[in-house]
């Protein structure tokens, strides 16, 4: 989950210092740098520090809960007022009261979102060709590879590369081969694809607040009450009415209920079409909706029940949204996308390794694992153009 | 035997203490020893309050409690384990100490076993809590390689690096936590996100921890930094386990975290 800077094209820099009326390459010069700025990391860590700041100070209060009717909208409102007084009417105007729709936490959390998107439209190709790029021979390796030379011992070049092969494999790296003018590459890779990780992550965060967007704007929820024998309708646009037709409850040693269970007949055209059991944690579908069971009151043999009907078109994306950022994080923090490539030459071999997260202990430590590390002490050399052998 | 598990606990403190001072290593392992004690008996009791009250044995605050304290000690001793090395047990036995002490003195009805409430009895709680847990065991001993770590003069790169990857094994549990938490309600109340004053804070923590991995890759040489971010997401997430309940009940706020 890394936020990297855009490179501007080289030849938009010397019209960096254009002075007097702005042509169309400052303007375009001007939008290079707010992209840049969007793409920072830093950029990223102050948003979301930002969002926890008024997230923490929000959490304070009370928060007025959502999909609330006109009623119930201002007897919460005379509660609050009750509690703070004079103070409510400026704690109300500074969106405390319901943190998650004021102005400051929906422009927060927006350019949250646009910093996420522009990161990832910076650097979505760059890790998918990463993940699935299977060039063996390269004439220019990654600028993140690591370069180490290994003098060839008594072995010769080309069987320590047959025997980095087989160590490779036994590592569980998918290893490949091929001969380009006379050279013999090897390419191991080991997660190549956990490299999309950091992409799903990126695309989870969007996704995630279009999903919270969607099931503010759209869900619908609404209690109803179901006495003994009585037909209630669904909903407003729905046909459907319900009728309780039987109720249980069973009680613990101390008398409290420890479960009870409603049987609900689904009833359209004045046939009961359908008849489910319905129980807290379990709910049930009917006609879009979703019912729940949340109370019961009377006395045995003259049960109501209380439930709640929702719709909710977000969850789904939500749901979705949110595996995409497990995996996401799971294969960006969990895994090491690790590459290995190397190349035989008559008195060396010459290999490259490209970890996602590596210090130089943990690159050091992989060459002994793959048996480079004995031979000879390897010349650790980050290749800024894959150029320069040493 | 909570009561035993406190006892060995303390042992394991004391040997850890004197580990680090003496630089002995009988004494070092006589302490990881110690502490292996505390967790098993951690587990026996849990294990036998679920055999009794016939229902997973996270579901009060007491059991959660226990667990906590329960993760942390195993999450520690496979770190222990995988990085030979017992800087961190100090601190982590004083944040386990802590949570047995709450443990031991809450009043006897919060102790009591009894049967769960219906809301209480869905797969998708016994997740919730059992990632979220796990996630914070991480962030827990990950704050006490970071308190180690600032004992010395400079940051130690070793320590400091050990803490990030307790944060990156701890975030996704973290996630993960907090989606089945989702799901939970969801099926329980029908909103997956309500705003809830643990829900809030859960976010608050999670986004916290969330930049201190994006700051971590850039600041190697600025390895304190990184040790105070993880220091104040353990703080938040303290907050968030004991602190919100209070802060409800200070404010009145309503909760569904309430068991």
């Amino acid at each position: 989950m890394s936020h990297q800077a855009h490179t501007p094209d080289p030849t938009e820099r010397q019209h960096s210092g254009t002075k007097g009326k702005p042509t169309e390459s400052t303007a375009r010069h001007r939008d290079l740098h707010l992209w840049r700025l969007g793409s920072r990391r830093q950029v990223a860590v102050g948003l979301i520090v930002a969002l926890c700041a008024v997230a923490l100070v929000g959490s304070l209060f009370p928060q007025m809960p959502s999909r609330l009717d006109a009623v119930q909208q201002s007897e919460w409102q005379t509660a609050v007022r009750s509690r703070y007084g004079a103070r409510a009417d400026l704690l109300d105007a500074c969106g405390l009261l319901a943190f998650a729709s004021s102005p400051l936490f929906v422009v927060v959390t927006g350019l949250l979102v646009l910093a996420t998107i522009v990161c990832l439209s910076g650097r979505w190709r760059r890790l998918w060709r990463a993940a699935f790029d299977r060039r063996v021979a390269h004439s220019t390796p990654p600028h993140s590879a690591h370069r180490f030379v290994c003098p060839a011992d008594g072995l010769g070049a080309a069987a320590r590369l047959e025997r980095l092969a087989r160590t490779c494999k036994r590592q569980r790296f998918r290893v490949r081969t091929e001969r380009v003018d006379g050279i013999m590459w090897l390419r191991a890779d080991r997660h190549a694809w956990a490299r999309l990780g950091s992409l799903a992550t990126h695309l989870a965060v969007p996704l995630l607040v279009l999903a919270a967007g969607i099931s503010s704007l759209l869900a619908t929820r609404h209690d109803l009450l179901l006495g003994p024998g009585s037909l209630v309708p669904l909903a407003r646009t729905s046909d459907l009415l319900l009728r309780l037709d039987a109720f249980a409850v069973a009680v613990d040693a101390n008398g409290a209920p420890s479960s009870y269970e409603a049987q609900i007949d689904l009833i359209e055209d004045g046939v009961a079409f359908d008849r489910q059991h319905l129980r807290v944690n379990r709910p049930i579908v009917a006609d879009g909706y979703t019912i729940y069971l949340d109370s019961y009151w009377g006395t045995p043999g003259d049960y109501g029940v209380a439930l709640t009907v929702a719709r909710d078109p977000g969850y789904l994306l939500f749901v979705i949204a949110g595996l995409l950022l497990l995996s996401g994080t799971i294969a960006s923090l969990w895994l090491n996308p690790t590459t290995v490539w190397a190349s035989e030459h008559e008195k060396e071999l010459r290999v490259w390794l490209n970890m996602s997260r590596s210090d130089k202990e943990g690159r050091f430590s992989l060459l002994h694992r793959l048996g480079l590390g004995g031979a000879g002490q390897p010349t650790d050399e980050r290749t800024a153009d894959g150029q320069s052998a040493t | 035997m909570t009561e035993m598990a406190s006892v060995m606990a303390v042992v394991s403190l004391v040997l850890y203490a004197m580990s680090a001072r003496r630089q002995s290593e009988r004494r070092g392992r006589a302490a990881t020893v110690a502490l292996l004690a505390a967790a098993l008996l951690l587990l026996v009791t849990l294990v036998l309050r679920g055999i009794i009250s016939r229902h997973w044995p996270l579901s009060s605050q007491y059991e959660f409690t226990l667990g906590f304290a329960l993760i942390v000690s195993t999450v520690y001793l496979f770190s222990e384990r995988r990085y030979r090395d017992r800087s961190g047990g100090a601190g982590v036995v004083w944040l386990v100490l802590a949570l047995l002490a709450r443990a031991l003195l809450m009043t006897p009805q919060a102790r009591a076993m009894g049967p769960l409430p219906p809301i209480l009895r869905s797969v998708w709680l016994q997740a919730h809590v059992l990632t979220v847990m796990v996630g914070y065991g991480c962030f827990g001993v990950a704050a006490g390689f970071g308190l180690a770590a600032l004992r010395e003069q400079r940051a130690s790169p070793v320590r400091s690096s050990m803490a990030r990857r307790l944060v990156e094994i701890g975030f996704p549990w973290l996630t993960l936590g907090i989606l089945t938490g989702a799901m939970w309600a969801q099926r329980a109340w029908g909103r997956y996100w309500g705003w809830d004053p643990k829900e809030t804070w859960s976010l608050i923590t999670w986004l916290w921890y969330l930049g201190t991995l994006h700051m971590s890759r850039r600041i190697n040489g600025q390895r304190k930094r990184l040790i105070w971010c993880v220091l104040f997401g353990f703080s938040l997430v303290l907050f968030t386990f004991i602190g919100v309940p209070a802060l409800a009940r200070w404010q009145s706020l309503d909760t569904l975290h309430g068991y």
